[in-house]
């Protein structure tokens, strides 16, 4: 029988359930977190740290892969250059907060030729590329010892050493990250990437400007992502090309992004707590075990619930998802009943 | 033989046909007509299970196909023959009609097969055409190839799609004079057509679809008289 | 070292390299011609292959070339199972399977890295340092071997897909999935064969690879950029395309490893990815 009638692109968010208060509640708790005491204090405000950091990257790719269907596996190379510059600027001279503003510019700025080249590329190209585009940081990376070679670096003691300068600047990042997601999904750009991600030859068709918003995406895809390997290397104090420019981290902005709601500007943050709760729990049991939840999960969530989780609460896109099994692609592919999942 | 009962079908939200019927009997050739977009090639593609109908049925031999899917159908005896270029390109003739060859009984009789098809197309056997790749055949040769590939399979139903279509007069009198031969030898053709006069000068019987319903049906001689009245309405 | 020699050690590198590299994406392009499916796991089938072979030599007590006729057959019994379990399930799934398969690379991985721990591992053979003289010319016996069976395999299958009735039908679905489903061709039955030799011979070609290389279970990634690159080049979905680019890859790298050091030669295959996508976007034999 016929497929209900897609949602109006405006419903996007609208809430199923009553969830403002909690969101509100949930929010002072996070604020007001380093002024309360508590014996696991240090411990809880180092993982919510991480937790931003983490909502900062997988939000870093659901404006690219979450919107405009545009998958890069090799976010981790934005997150790792990001950290990397911002420890050039450290030992420079130029204060923390400086150094990571500049490297999530310069990271930024970057992006614009590495997308030209990829964008040529169409669907699965795109994905191939940015793929080895983290390799082949990492690679020159440990290469040259200049560049950090294969023992890293350090970053000196900064202002953000105290944990809890450094708990508000992760959250003010990922609530930043979250309101620039936010405000694009509600504007023309917005719209522009999830006709792309629809049907990226009939946007370019009805005159949609594919490459320019792909490209200003990935602008600020890439700065994000920047950012979060920043604030990540003044967190942590060390870098490693082996650490960040790790296929993982292209792993957990995927987990993060679809696991909380692709598409959704909430999304990553759910996923990032999700993420980092196996992660503490599972990681000291084995190395790898978590990754291989993360892994099953992923598929879980892709059959299963392909909006996320935040689908249970919001309402997304069209009835059945951008990443729903059970989709006819393309209308004109002859030859399969409409299924709705 | 085949029975369409009250078809529904559609693609996505667009409903293209609506409460189709039609029969058609072992040895006839009954000719579905229609303009553009009217249906006639997703009746084809329902019949033939590429296409999952939304409410109806259809039976082949007093057998029930509307749930089958296509090698299913195809194993009953039934052959498709789409319109347009649907060879496989970087294969060869021979290839693309040995392709066609499935069933116990087709796989035996495949060298006699390929004999009787080559006297219908002999311009499929010229020289060294059997080892040629489709794709580089002319147009007229690969609707050809299509039709004989359709019958490779020892088909006991031929479903022609718009057989005519895009190819020069002459070459379409020659295409039809061989359905015609094809029909001589005993085949029972449900034939899809835009053009008018060709598919009933073939036709025993026709029905004439139109935006999805079946608005006329009758002996082939009546709808010829008939055709002098509707043509502005046929819009052929 | 004397030109001559210099000439034919680059040669052989050259040769071992490349049908290395042809039998990799052999099985990444057939997959992508016959189902439009990018999998992004192969490299990890490959590692799996790897640790297979590793297991059954070295448990068995037996010659480890002996021991690919079973890892084969493991391989093909695994490609199997993902195609019923999984595969299948990604057909209409559109651009987003990349994340599918991205997953599964990362459960095959870790399975693997919980199993063997991150250690690098080597497949150890009777004939490892024993080398081939031809006068006064020499080279490692063991790569000549994993060359001659790489390539072995390779012309195996494509006469295989050449010739054979199974071969015709990938090969028909391949081209036009619709018009070989008219003609009663079963084409889940026939991606599930594609999909199953596709990952043995990745399986294969890890295990070749772990005579030669140590390997780790996250040493995937690498084979699998190397192999997009080989497949873009040839142009996704053509065999033939495949065979030309990775001698054309395998044959560059060879040439460069007298320059570079070794680590670097995935930049290299990168470097041609990007050129030739910017000169000729669909690849070489593409299949438009």
């Amino acid at each position: 029988m016929p497929v209900e009638d897609k949602m109006a692109v405006r419903n996007i968010g609208q809430k199923k359930r009553r969830t403002d208060l909690v969101i509100i509640i949930l929010g002072l708790v996070v604020l007001a977190l380093p002024f309360l005491r508590f014996t696991t204090r240090e411990y809880i405000l180092s993982v919510l740290t991480f937790v931003f950091i983490y909502t900062t990257l997988g939000q870093s790719w659901n404006i690219l892969g979450g919107f405009a269907k545009q998958f890069s596996l090799g976010h981790a190379a934005f997150f790792g250059l990001g950290a990397f510059f911002t420890a050039f600027g450290c030992h420079l001279g130029v204060p923390a907060l400086a150094s990571l503003v500049i490297a999530g510019i310069l990271v930024a700025l970057v992006s614009y030729p590495l997308g030209r080249i990829c964008f040529s590329a169409k669907g699965p190209y795109f994905t191939i590329i940015t793929l080895a585009l983290a390799e082949i940081f990492r690679i020159i990376f440990l290469w040259r010892p200049e560049l950090s070679g294969s023992e890293g670096m350090t970053l000196p003691v900064n202002f953000f050493s105290k944990n809890t300068n450094m708990y508000y600047l992760a959250l003010i990042m990922a609530a930043g990250s979250i309101l620039v997601a936010f405000l694009i999904g509600r504007s023309n750009l917005g719209l522009s990437l999830r006709s792309i991600g629809d049907d990226e030859d009939a946007s370019a068709e009805l005159g949609v400007s594919v490459l320019y918003a792909k490209s200003i995406t990935l602008f600020m895809s890439a700065g994000m992502a920047a950012l979060a390997g920043g604030t990540y290397g003044i967190f942590i104090q060390y870098l490693s090309p082996n650490d960040v420019f790790s296929i993982i981290y292209s792993l957990d902005a995927i987990f993060i992004s679809i696991v909380g709601g692709a598409g959704l500007s909430f999304g990553p943050f759910i996923g990032a707590l999700l993420f980092s709760i196996l992660e503490e729990t599972l990681n000291p049991l084995a190395p790898g075990a978590h990754l291989l939840f993360l892994g099953s999960i992923l598929i879980a969530i892709m059959f299963l619930l392909p909006n996320g989780l935040l689908s249970l609460v919001y309402k997304t896109g069209t009835q059945t998802g951008p990443m729903a099994i059970r989709i006819v692609r393309k209308e004109k592919k002859e030859g399969s009943a409409p299924r709705v999942v | 033989m085949l029975e369409i009962k009250n078809l529904a079908v559609g693609y996505g939200h667009l409903q293209v046909l609506h409460d189709v019927s039609l029969i058609l009997s072992g040895g006839e050739v009954v000719a579905l007509l229609g303009g553009n977009g009217a249906g006639k090639t997703t009746t084809l593609r329902a019949v033939m299970g590429i296409l999952p109908p939304w409410s109806g049925e259809v039976f082949f031999a007093g057998q029930p196909i509307h749930h089958f899917k296509t090698p299913a159908v195809v194993s009953l005896g039934l052959a498709y023959v789409p319109e347009g270029k649907s060879v496989f390109p970087k294969m060869t003739v021979l290839e693309n009609l040995e392709l066609a060859v499935h069933s116990a009984e087709a796989q035996s009789l495949k060298n006699k097969t390929l004999e009787e098809v080559f006297e219908l197309f002999p311009q499929l056997r010229e020289g060294s055409k059997p080892k040629q790749l489709a794709g580089t055949l002319s147009g007229g040769e690969q609707r050809m190839l299509v039709v004989a590939r359709g019958l490779m399979a020892r088909p006991r139903l031929l479903l022609l799609d718009e057989p005519s279509l895009g190819l020069a007069p002459k070459l379409v009198q020659d295409l039809f004079a061989t359905i015609r031969k094809i029909h001589q030898q005993g085949m029972s053709i449900f034939l899809v057509e835009q053009n008018v006069h060709l598919s009933l000068q073939l036709a025993g019987r026709g029905y004439v679809l139109e935006h999805g319903r079946i608005v006329l049906e009758g002996q082939a001689k009546e709808l010829v008289e008939m055709d002098h009245i509707k043509q502005a309405y046929l819009g052929i | 070292m004397d030109y001559g020699t210099l000439f034919f050690q680059l040669l052989m590198t050259g040769i071992f390299l490349s049908s290395l590299y042809v039998l990799m994406t052999f099985g990444l392009t057939l997959i992508f011609g016959v189902m439009e499916i990018v999998n992004f796991a192969h490299g990890s089938f490959a590692i799996l292959g790897g640790y297979a072979c590793l297991l059954t030599a070295t448990k068995l007590g037996i010659d480890p070339f002996i021991a690919l006729l079973p890892v084969t057959l493991f391989m093909a019994i695994v490609g199997f199972l993902t195609f019923r379990l999984f595969t299948r399930y990604t057909f209409d799934v559109g651009d987003a399977h990349v994340v599918h398969y991205y997953a599964l690379l990362l459960i095959i991985s870790n399975i693997l890295a919980l199993i063997f721990g991150l250690d690098y591992r080597f497949i150890q053979s009777p004939y490892g340092y024993e080398q081939l003289h031809l006068g006064t010319l020499k080279y490692p016996l063991i790569k000549i071997f994993v060359t001659a069976l790489s390539l072995a395999t390779v012309v195996g299958v494509s006469l295989f897909i050449r010739y054979s009735t199974t071969g015709k039908r990938i090969r028909a679905v391949s081209q036009s999935k619709e018009s070989a489903e008219i003609l009663g061709i079963d084409s889940l039955s026939v991606r599930q064969t594609a999909w199953v030799i596709g990952i043995a011979s990745a399986g294969l070609m890890g295990a070749l690879v772990g005579l030669v290389n140590p390997f780790s279970p996250y040493a995937g990634t690498t084979y699998l950029i190397t192999a997009f690159t080989v497949a873009i080049l040839g142009g996704m979905g053509s065999m033939f395309g495949t065979i030309i680019a990775g001698f054309i890859v395998g044959m560059t790298e060879s040439l460069f490893s007298i320059i570079l050091p070794s680590q670097i030669t995935p930049v290299i295959a990168f470097i041609i990815i990007i050129v030739a996508l910017t000169i000729r976007p669909e690849g070489l034999f593409s299949r438009s």
